[in-house]
């Protein structure tokens, strides 16, 4: 677990804002946002809807939509290289060969026009220098990676003659194409069943152990998390509320939103053995819209342990124990 | 569920096949095998979970109880009485007692009519409650679901996805059903609001007496909520026990992988691997011969290809559809 401590990341963001002008005004979906990812490494980025996970993981691959939302600030570095600042070229160069996604609608994100073999070597004919022949040749090894059966015969079938779960298998073969060295994965089991689920979980944990991608997965799902990943980013409201490793994280989470949040999971290791009633945790109140102004924490509303100070000031995230970072000022009274 | 006790809906053999049509003439070419001889009941005051992968029939088998759907063939008796027989007044009478609750809050509210227009409507066209006193009785749904009065004049779009499904909550409530059938009530929410929801729902059963189907994909949050679980796959009820005999003691193949399958909420177990299903679902157009489950089942025999097994009671109130057990 503390593989990263002496390696240089291989992608750093840096005060990340991001701005959307929409018919309320402007606001930021994400303000202020500041991550490391380290070579080999499962980064998780959780949070609730609307709390800027996706869009933090758009602005990686500067996918976000322009005219209405801008990247306003910060620094996004891979390589040496400071990506919000790289020319359209370098960009194309960079995306789905260095640094590739893989989105969380299977269903959507595949061209229903083309065959599945056009579109997986397109990607390796246009970011590699190799002939038509070769690319097949790759693909199919690939597509035998992610354990689809038959892949010759895959090859040469349209998107809708696939199920769900083999779809998302195709999607992860173009990511791990051109050998990445970062895949961002935005809730890729969301749209799946557990049983799938937890076959498309193994075939991404078993590729990084073979192939040594870093990972971002992006999801709301704190289960599929505690599985997973080695570090975890919290975030609330447009902002990181905690980061730190996943034990850590869980055992002892530093910010009260993510002690609310666990405790409020529904988990079959905590039912009782008698049939009683077990009550569920609740998180008073709603996630705010980023279009209400604040002072203060943002959290500050629904917050068990607010005072008077949260109302007023706003807590900067910083490191209170060796990696585990909060933005709290009350951490040390969560038990 | 006791065994004397008289329950309060009962479920017999229920099929549901849908044509699937092609061509010009609208040929029917195949059916969906979308529910393919269910049965169940449940009791006064108790809740059943309904619990399931996409397409094995949960919601189905939901709309063919709350009569939003005919089924091919089977019964469903509303203490003792099969819905399918009623004439309009009856069929009208047995709504008022069983209502639902579905799964997309942004699409089962009308959004050209405020909230408080929505919970009174019920009333109104069943006329429960007298015209003059449907504000009040609004008002007081409101409380009791956990929105506030001052709402009432608002429309669906104002209110957020936990908010909107109290809204269908305390509209199902306005008639005082003795059923309510919650087809994924909380899947489109987030976690933090999940248990809002699922906690409201416990409360009003203590409350009242009343009855849920619970049906989710989610085998956690239908764990928490369920007394009895039944586990469906391709149109079937694979297993049905009490929740903690299926949670620790499950007995059927498929409920063994499913469970698995649920990853759990802590780090410091560490990530199994362990009987992983293989393959998929097939298709309920094609349904295998046999155990529907036998294509993807680790322990499967050649008997289970050939002969379909039916739901028989292995112990005291767990039953099981399986050859092996």
């Amino acid at each position: 677990m503390n593989r990263h401590i002496n390696n240089q990341p291989i992608l750093s963001i840096k005060n990340l804002r991001v701005i959307f002008s929409g018919e309320f005004g402007e606001a930021a979906a994400i303000n202020d946002v500041s991550f490391d990812l380290f070579p080999k490494e499962t980064l998780a980025v959780v949070g609730e809807s609307g709390c800027g996970k996706t869009v933090t993981a758009l602005s990686i691959l500067r996918l976000i939509q322009s005219p209405q939302g801008k990247i306003e600030k910060g620094l996004i570095e891979f390589e040496g290289k400071n990506i919000l600042k790289l020319d359209t070229k370098s960009l194309y160069r960079l995306r789905g060969n260095k640094i590739s996604m893989i989105f969380q609608e299977p269903m959507t994100s595949l061209n229903p026009v083309l065959t599945i073999g056009r579109q997986l070597t397109e990607v390796l004919v246009f970011h590699q220098n190799i002939t038509e022949k070769e690319a097949q040749n790759k693909t199919i090894e690939m597509l035998q990676l992610v354990q689809i059966p038959d892949p010759k015969n895959c090859l040469q079938q349209y998107p809708h003659q696939l199920s769900g779960g083999m779809r998302q298998r195709i999607m992860i073969a173009m990511a791990l194409l051109c050998d990445p060295r970062v895949l961002i994965a935005d809730e890729p089991t969301t749209a799946l069943d557990v049983t799938i689920q937890a076959q498309i979980l193994d075939l991404m944990l078993e590729i990084q152990e073979k192939l040594g991608t870093a990972i971002i997965l992006i999801t709301h799902d704190l289960a599929v998390v505690a599985n997973i990943a080695d570090r975890v980013v919290v975030m609330y409201a447009g902002k990181i509320v905690e980061e730190g490793k996943v034990k850590e994280i869980y055992n002892n989470p530093r910010h009260p939103y993510t002690h609310g949040l666990l405790k409020s999971l529904p988990r079959l290791d905590n039912l009782n053995e008698n049939n009683k009633e077990i009550r569920l945790t609740e998180m008073p109140g709603l996630v705010p819209s980023i279009y209400t102004k604040r002072i203060g924490c943002s959290f500050a509303p629904r917050c068990p342990l607010g005072t008077e100070r949260c109302r007023i000031e706003e807590p900067l995230i910083k490191t209170v124990i060796n990696g585990h970072r909060t933005a709290c000022f009350e951490w040390e009274n969560i038990n | 569920m006791k065994k004397d006790s008289k329950p309060l809906l009962t479920v017999k053999n229920l099929y549901m096949h849908f044509p699937i049509r092609r061509g010009l003439f609208q040929k029917t070419v195949a059916h969906a095998h979308a529910v393919d001889g269910v049965s169940f009941d449940i009791a006064s005051g108790e809740t059943l979970g309904l619990v399931g992968e996409s397409g094995c029939g949960k919601t189905t088998v939901g709309r063919i109880i709350v009569s939003l759907q005919k089924p091919t063939k089977g019964k469903v008796l509303l203490e003792g009485k099969n819905i399918f027989d009623f004439n309009k007044k009856k069929l009208k009478n047995f709504k008022r007692n069983v209502q639902i609750i579905f799964q997309d809050p942004y699409s089962s509210l009308n959004p050209r009519m405020t909230a408080g227009a929505i919970v009174g409507e019920p009333m109104i066209i069943h006329n429960t409650v007298p015209r003059n006193e449907i504000n009040n009785e609004v008002k007081r749904l409101f409380n009791r679901v956990g929105l506030h009065s001052e709402q009432i004049d608002r429309y669906p779009h104002e209110f957020s996805g936990g908010q909107r499904q109290r809204l269908s909550i305390a509209r199902a409530l306005s008639l005082k059903p003795r059923l309510i059938v919650a087809d994924e009530p909380v899947s489109a929410l987030d976690v933090s609001i999940q248990a809002q929801v699922v906690n409201l729902l416990t409360d009003l059963q203590r409350d009242s007496q009343l009855s849920y189907i619970f049906i989710s994909h989610d085998i956690n949050v239908v764990g928490y909520i369920s007394k009895r679980i039944a586990v469906m796959y391709l149109g079937q009820i694979m297993e049905l026990a009490p929740r903690h005999e299926i949670l620790t003691t499950p007995l059927h193949p498929y409920t063994e992988s499913l469970l698995n399958s649920v990853p759990i909420p802590n780090p410091n177990i560490g990530y199994k691997r362990i009987k992983r299903l293989k393959g998929e679902v097939p298709s309920s157009i094609n349904p295998p011969l046999g155990c529907p489950f036998h294509t993807r089942c680790p322990i499967a025999e050649k008997k289970c290809s050939i002969e379909k097994p039916v739901l028989r009671e292995i112990q005291s109130n767990h039953f099981v559809a399986c050859h092996l057990r």
